[in-house]
């Protein structure tokens, strides 16, 4: 890892004129990897986009200066989510003992016992009907599959005996297949 | 497939290896694939925009009360060591530095022939004031 690069970040004012100078492209994919990203927890798209954007011009996180600030954004917008969801996974016991009132932010969220639990059915739900977009293609399910257990691109091609191209057609493939079925987000 | 539970954490998976194509792709490809899926880029940028701008609000915000609670937190910090010397060396302190500003010092002798000589309070205060402006530090002591 480059330290020095590391070490060298955007100042405040820097990093308030980057986010201001974001171009309409730019704006776009953010919120199209918030929608993505939002999956599993309580977090609105928007939310989750302006979540990111306020930890970066406080100064929660910072921005390396050889990084474009759209990919500080998106790393910012993975970390909340993920710890949205992790929040949500440890925290099981609050869902069936506390009232409704007392119930903490889980999840990042405040939410009731019951919209918890709601929300837990969903993601299996969710999950499931995202498998069976790809039952009828074996590549693309397994790489999905692959991804959803944390498994490297890398292991991945080698399993499948793919090159990076052929990898890269099947991960096109399951963009299309995903972005058709969920256009907006993980909502039907 | 494991239980319910790690659902969340797969469809997060899921969705960061989704980003990191998205976040990889160039920006034609980008358009490319949102006119494929019948997005409007310009919508979608209007949208994050809005997001974006209410963001750049709630940190001004953020940023000006935590300033204010830093300010509260220096006023609330206990009195320098200079006004807790006897009032007589208080007043020595304020007379030696009156010595260099004849406008204060005219001041102190119309005040003292008045008989409305300093309080303490309000010597105390001055004090206060030469010590934050770093005319002297906390034990009196011009710098």
């Amino acid at each position: 890892m480059d330290h020095a690069a590391a070490n060298d970040t955007l100042s405040r004012d820097e990093a308030h004129a980057a986010v201001a100078g974001l171009s309409d492209t730019d704006l776009a994919r953010l919120l199209v990897a918030a929608q993505r990203l939002c999956a599993g927890t309580a977090y609105a798209a928007k939310e989750l986009l302006n979540e990111a954007v306020c930890r970066v011009l406080v100064g929660d996180r910072t921005c390396r200066r050889d990084l474009p600030v759209v990919a500080t954004l998106v790393g910012a917008m993975k970390s909340i989510a993920w710890s949205a969801r992790v929040a949500a996974k440890t925290d099981p016991v609050a869902l069936g003992s506390v009232g409704a009132d007392e119930l903490p932010g889980v999840a990042c969220r405040e939410r009731t016992a019951e919209e918890a639990l709601v929300a837990t059915a969903n993601h299996g739900e969710q999950l499931e009907a995202l498998e069976a977009l790809f039952t009828d293609d074996e590549e693309a399910f397994f790489v999905v599959m692959a991804d959803a257990d944390g498994v490297p691109a890398e292991q991945v091609r080698r399993d499948l005996g793919m090159s990076e191209a052929a990898y890269a057609t099947v991960r096109r493939r399951i963009r299309r297949k995903i972005n058709k079925a969920y256009p907006k987000g993980w909502t039907t | 497939m494991s239980g319910k539970e790690d659902a969340a954490l797969k469809l997060g998976r899921i969705a960061d290896a989704l980003v990191e194509d998205l976040a990889r792709m160039p920006d034609g490809e980008f358009l490319a694939e949102c006119q494929e899926a019948g997005l409007d880029p310009a919508a979608l940028a209007k949208e994050a925009r809005s997001a974006v701008a209410d963001a750049i609000a709630k940190a001004g915000k953020q940023r000006m009360a935590a300033a204010r609670a830093g300010a509260a937190r220096s006023a609330a910090r206990p009195a320098a060591g200079v006004v807790l010397l006897p009032l007589a060396e208080k007043r020595r302190i304020v007379e030696r530095f009156a010595a260099n500003d004849t406008g204060l010092q005219a001041k102190l002798t119309l005040a003292a022939r008045k008989g409305e000589g300093e309080s303490e309070v309000d010597i105390d205060s001055f004090l206060r004031a030469l010590v934050e402006l770093g005319v002297i530090d906390a034990d009196g002591r011009p710098k």
